[in-house]
C-alpha cells in the first residue's frame, strides 16, 4: 500500500490536456525520480501531487484521501516540497530561513519551542550547514543554497519530500553533494523522496524507481534497470542510446547517445 | 553599532539646539505668564453670561475679557474701540492686515491658523473664532480659554458687528458704530449721485496677468454698489459665484464696459493695461481708473475697511 | 538530536541581537519623547517637565504638557507605528520593497473619500452629527480598500511585477490627488485651506480625542499583524513555496491586505497624507534585524515612532509659533531613499 497514488489525473485548461488520465503509485521508503523531455508534463505531475495545481480531472490520494480536499496545513506536516528555484528573500540568515520549515506546526505569534529549535539543529547538521547557521543566505554559493532549502524541507519533519530539479544551476561536485544528502536521508531516515531531475545518470544511479514521461503519459516505470534501457529512451527522448552498467555504482548509465 | 550610537547623539543635540533657540525668544513673555494664569481664575468665579455659539455649544462669556485673540476679527473689535491680544498673520508673521496697522501696530502678530502653544503663549481670556473650526480643536482652544465660534455669516459684515457687540456686551456700542458707518456711507452716496448718476463701476483685482472681480454684495462689493450707490455691471452679477472675488477674463472685463474702475493691484505696469481691449474700456478712455495696492481695505470686511473704501470712492470722484 | 540545553547558545544568537536593537530602538523613542515634551513655541525646561510630571508644576504647564503636547507626542507615536506596519504587511504581501502605502495610492484613496465624507456633511447639516469623527477612520478605510483593489486590478497582467505595482500605485495616487482637488473645490475657503493642511499630513491639532479615535484600531490590528508575520515571513519565499508549507496563502494575502489598509487608513484619518514612513521604516528594520516579520515588524513599528516623532519636533520648532505639515518633514527625509531605492532595485 503506498501512501501517494493518483486515480485517472488530468491536469490541464480546457480542452488542452498536459496530462490525462495518469495512474502512478509512488512506492514508500524510496527514492523515485521523473524522467522525460522538457514539456512533458512531470514537473507539473510533482506540483499536482504537491497540490500547488489542481487537477482538471481524477485526484491524487494521501493515505487513501484526495489531496485537494485536506487542509494545507496538516498535507504540509506529510509533504515537504522544494519549487525549481525558489525565491530567497533578502536579509535572512541561514537559520532563520531553515525556520520556516517550522511553519506547519506553529500557533498563535510563531514563537519557536524547544523542538522545533532541536529539529532545525538537527536539519543543519544532516546537511552539513550548522557553520553556516547565521550568514546570509545570499553570500553562500549555489550548492549551498540548494542545502538550505533542503534543510528548510526536512525540519519541516515530514516522511515525504518531493523536490523539482534540485540539481539544476549547480556544477558538478554540488549536484552529486546535494543527491549524497538526499540518498543519505532516504537511507537513514526513510523518507520517501520523490524527484524531477534531468541528467539520466544521476536519475539512474540514486533511485529506486524510475518513471519515465512522455506527453504526459507514462511510458515505462520501474527500477533503473527496466527504464534505462535502450528501448524504453528510444521511445522517451527519440534518442539512440549506449547503455552500459555504471562500474562504480553497477546502476545502468548512458555512456554516449545520438539522435534517431 | 558606532554609527548608531554617534547618530542618536548628533540627533539629541540637533534637537537640543532648536530647543535652546525658543527659551532665548520666549523668556520675555515668562514675565506675564504667571499672572494671567491667576486672572484666568477669578474670572471663571465672577458672573458670567452665557450664549449658543455657531457651533451649538453654550459658552461661558468672561464679564469684561481683557487679552482677547479673535483672529480676523480684529477691524469689529477696533470699530468698538476694543484691542486684541494678538493679531492675524500669515507667512511667520510677515503678512497683516496692514490697513489696520494704526491701530494694530503695537499689537504682535499670531499665525492664522492658531496653533495652540501660540495662543497659550498670549493667555488670552477668552477666544473668537470666525470660521467653524472641527469640534475637537475647539474642545482644545476652550481648555485655554473660553471660545466662541460666531454664528454670523462672515459675508455679511452687519450681522458679525452685531454678534461681536453682543457677545462682548457691547451691544449698544456696535449699534452706534453701524449707525455711523451708514450715515458716513449715505455722504458717499449723495457724492456719487451728484457726479457719477446711473453710472457703473467696478473693483477689480490684478495680481499678475490674473483678474478678479469683486461680488457685488462682499467687502467693498457691498460698498461699491449697496453703500455707494454704484451700478452693477450685467457681467458682474452673472459670474458673482460663492467667491469674495470671481476670476474674470480681460474681455469679461471689457464686456462690462464700466463707467469707473477701482483697480487693485501692486504693478505700476503690466502687460493686460497695453492691451487693446483694456484700452477701449470707457473707464479707461475717461480716465476714470483709480489704482490702490493690495493691502489697501479692497479686500477686506468689517466696518473700518468699509469706511476706509467709502474714502478711496469720495478721493477717487473729487 | 541534541539535548536542549546544549542548544540554548545555538537558537539566542539572533533573538539576542534583534531584542538589543529592539529596546535600543525604544529606548532612542524615549529620549526623543522627552526632548520633544520640552520642545515647542512655549519654553519647557526638563525642571519644568519633572515639576509638572511629579503634580508640583503651573496650571499653565499642566495645561501645556498634558493636554496639548502629551497627546501630540502619543498620537506621533500611534501614527508611526500604523504607518511603518502597514508598510511592512504592504510590502510583505506583494513581495515589493516599494510598495508603501503612502505611494502607491492607499493614502490618498483614503484621504478622497474622508475629504468627500467631510464635505458630504457639511453640505446635509449645519452640525457635523456626533459620530462623524469616529466614523473618519472606517470612511478612510473604505476608501483604502477601494484603492487596493483598484491598484490590483490595474496592475494585474498575469501576476504583478513590483515596478508595474508601484508605476499603476502613483497613477492611481494622482488621479485620487485630482479627485480630492476637485471636492476641495467646491468647499468654503477654510474648509479648503483645512483640507490642505490635513493633506499635506499634519498632526498639530492632536487631542486625547483624536488618540482616543486612533487606538483601538492600533491596539486591534497591531497584534494582528504580528499574528499573521510568520505567514508573511513564509510568503517571501513564493507563492509555491508558501503553500508547500502549510499557508493558504490567497486567503491570507487578503486577510494581511486588509489589516494593512485598516492600519493605514485609520493613521491617514487622524493624520493625513504622511507619506515614505512606510517604506522607510521597514526598510531600516529588515537592514537592523533581517527579513524575519516576527522580529522586523515590531522593530519597524518602533522605527516609525521614531521617525514622527522627531519629524514633529522639527516641525513645530523651526518655523515657530509657526508650524510646517509633519508630512513635508517626513517627506524631505523618505523622497530621496525612495529615489534610491528606484535606482537600487533589482528587477
Amino acid at each position: 500500500m503506498s501512501r501517494i497514488t493518483t486515480k485517472d489525473l488530468s491536469i490541464g485548461y480546457g480542452k488542452h490536456l498536459i496530462v490525462d488520465g495518469l495512474e502512478l503509485t509512488i512506492p514508500d521508503s524510496k527514492i523515485t525520480c521523473i524522467i522525460g523531455p522538457n514539456g512533458c508534463g512531470k514537473s507539473t505531475i510533482l506540483k499536482t501531487i504537491a497540490r500547488l495545481l489542481k487537477p482538471s480531472k481524477g485526484a491524487v490520494l494521501l493515505d487513501g484521501k484526495t489531496i485537494h480536499h485536506q487542509s494545507t496545513k496538516s498535507i504540509a506536516q506529510k509533504i515537504a516540497i522544494l519549487a525549481q528555484s525558489p525565491h530567497t528573500p533578502e536579509e535572512m540568515t541561514v537559520k532563520d530561513l531553515v525556520s520556516y520549515g517550522r511553519s506547519p506546526y506553529q500557533k498563535g505569534f510563531g514563537q519557536l519551542t524547544n523542538k522545533d529549535w532541536e529539529m532545525i539543529h538537527w536539519a543543519l547538521e544532516e546537511t552539513n550547514l550548522l557553520e553556516f547557521a547565521d550568514r546570509f543566505v545570499h553570500s553562500l554559493s549555489g550548492g549551498q543554497r540548494q542545502r538550505v532549502w533542503i534543510a528548510m524541507a526536512l525540519a519541516q519533519d515530514t516522511d515525504i519530500l518531493l523536490l523539482d530539479e534540485p540539481t539544476t544551476y549547480l556544477d558538478l561536485a554540488h549536484q552529486l553533494d546535494v543527491l549524497q544528502v538526499l540518498e543519505k536521508l532516504n537511507k537513514k531516515q526513510n523518507k520517501t523522496i520523490v524527484m524531477v531531475l534531468h541528467d539520466l545518470n544521476h536519475a539512474s544511479r540514486f533511485s529506486d524507481y524510475l518513471i519515465s514521461i512522455r506527453d504526459g503519459k507514462i511510458v515505462k516505470a520501474g527500477e533503473p534497470a527496466e527504464v534505462m534501457t535502450n528501448q524504453v529512451l528510444r521511445d522517451v527522448f527519440d534518442i539512440d542510446a549506449q547503455i552500459v552498467e555504471d562500474p562504480y555504482t553497477k546502476k545502468p548509465a548512458c555512456l554516449t547517445y545520438h539522435l534517431l | 553599532m558606532k554609527k548608531l550610537v554617534v547618530s542618536t547623539l548628533s540627533l539629541t543635540l540637533f534637537l537640543a539646539a532648536c530647543n535652546g533657540e525658543n527659551t532665548v525668544d520666549e523668556s520675555e513673555n515668562d514675565t506675564t505668564e504667571d499672572t494671567v494664569t491667576e486672572e484666568n481664575k477669578e474670572t471663571t468665579d465672577s458672573e458670567s453670561r452665557v450664549l449658543t455659539d455657531g457651533a451649538g455649544q453654550d459658552v461661558d462669556i468672561p464679564e469684561n475679557p481683557e487679552a482677547i485673540i479673535a483672529s480676523y476679527l480684529e477691524d469689529y473689535l477696533l470699530a468698538l474701540d476694543v484691542i486684541p491680544a494678538a493679531q492675524w498673520s500669515i507667512s511667520d508673521g510677515e503678512g497683516v492686515q496692514y490697513y489696520l496697522q494704526d491701530d494694530l501696530g503695537d499689537v504682535p502678530t499670531i499665525p492664522y491658523d492658531l496653533p495652540y502653544e501660540a495662543v497659550m503663549e498670549f493667555e488670552p481670556d477668552f477666544i473668537m473664532i470666525r470660521d467653524q473650526p472641527e469640534q475637537d480643536m475647539i474642545d482644545q482652544y476652550n481648555l485655554i480659554a473660553p471660545t466662541y465660534v460666531l454664528n454670523a455669516s462672515p459675508t455679511d459684515w452687519r450681522e458679525t458687528m452685531r454678534e461681536v457687540g453682543t457677545v462682548l456686551d457691547l451691544e449698544d456700542e456696535s449699534e452706534t458704530v453701524i449707525e455711523d458707518y451708514d450715515a458716513r456711507a449715505q455722504e458717499t452716496a449723495s457724492l456719487v449721485e451728484e457726479q457719477a448718476d446711473g453710472e457703473s463701476a467696478a473693483a477689480i483685482w490684478m495680481i499678475d496677468t490674473s483678474l478678479f472681480v469683486v461680488h457685488p454684495e462682499r467687502s467693498s462689493g457691498a460698498v461699491l454698489y449697496g453703500d455707494a450707490g454704484f451700478e452693477i455691471p450685467a457681467v458682474v452679477d452673472q459670474l458673482s459665484d460663492d467667491a469674495d472675488w470671481a476670476a474674470v477674463s480681460l474681455e469679461e472685463v471689457a464686456e462690462m464696459e464700466v463707467d469707473h474702475l477701482f483697480l487693485i493691484s501692486d504693478d505700476e505696469e503690466s502687460s493686460l493695461t497695453e492691451d487693446r481691449l483694456w484700452q477701449n474700456i470707457p473707464a479707461v478712455q475717461n480716465e476714470a481708473v483709480y489704482t490702490f495696492d493690495s493691502q489697501s481695505a479692497w479686500l477686506y470686511y468689517g466696518p473700518i475697511a468699509n469706511e476706509q473704501v467709502l474714502d478711496f470712492i469720495d478721493g477717487s470722484l473729487q | 538530536m541534541t539535548d536542549t540545553d546544549d542548544l540554548s547558545p545555538f537558537k539566542d544568537r539572533v533573538f539576542k541581537r534583534s531584542l538589543y536593537f529592539f529596546f535600543f530602538l525604544l529606548f532612542l523613542l524615549l529620549i526623543l519623547t522627552v526632548i520633544s515634551l520640552g520642545s515647542g513655541h512655549l519654553s519647557l525646561s526638563p525642571g519644568d517637565i519633572w515639576q509638572t510630571v511629579t503634580g508640583s508644576g503651573t496650571e499653565a504647564h499642566q495645561l501645556l504638557l498634558f493636554q496639548f503636547r502629551l497627546p501630540r507626542i502619543i498620537l506621533a507615536v500611534l501614527v508611526g507605528i500604523g504607518m511603518a506596519t502597514a508598510g511592512a504587511l504592504f510590502q510583505g504581501v506583494t513581495q515589493n520593497g516599494l510598495a508603501d502605502p503612502g505611494i502607491i495610492g492607499i493614502h490618498t484613496g483614503s484621504g478622497f473619500f474622508v475629504v468627500l465624507f467631510l464635505y458630504l456633511v457639511s453640505l446635509s447639516q449645519d452640525q457635523p452629527p456626533w459620530w462623524a469623527n469616529i466614523g473618519l477612520p472606517f470612511v478612510a478605510f473604505v476608501g483604502g480598500i477601494t484603492a487596493a483593489i483598484l491598484i490590483y486590478v490595474l496592475a494585474w497582467k498575469e501576476g504583478v511585477t513590483p515596478i508595474r505595482l508601484v508605476l499603476v500605485g502613483i497613477g492611481i495616487n494622482a488621479g485620487f490627488s485630482a479627485a480630492i482637488l476637485l471636492v476641495q473645490l467646491r468647499m468654503s475657503e477654510s474648509d479648503f485651506n483645512r483640507a490642505i493642511i490635513w493633506l499635506s499630513g499634519s498632526i498639530w491639532n492632536a487631542s486625547w480625542a483624536t488618540v482616543l479615535r486612533l487606538l483601538p484600531w492600533i491596539l486591534l490590528f497591531v497584534p494582528l499583524a504580528l499574528y499573521k508575520a510568520r505567514i508573511l515571513s513564509v510568503m517571501q519565499l513564493g507563492e509555491e513555496m508558501a503553500v508547500g508549507l502549510g499557508t493558504a496563502v490567497e486567503k491570507e494575502r487578503i486577510k494581511l491586505l486588509i489589516i494593512g489598509v485598516a492600519l493605514s487608513a485609520a493613521s491617514v484619518s487622524v493624520a493625513g497624507g504622511v507619506a515614505f514612513v512606510g517604506l522607510v521604516a521597514p526598510h531600516l528594520a529588515r537592514r537592523l534585524v533581517g527579513g524575519k516579520f516576527q522580529r522586523m515588524i515590531p522593530v519597524s513599528a518602533v522605527i516609525g515612532a521614531i521617525l514622527i516623532v522627531l519629524s514633529d519636533s522639527i516641525a513645530r520648532t523651526v518655523l515657530a509659533p509657526s508650524e510646517i505639515p509633519v508630512g513635508l518633514i517626513v517627506s524631505v527625509i523618505g523622497a530621496p531613499y525612495f529615489i534610491y531605492l528606484l535606482i537600487t532595485i533589482k528587477e
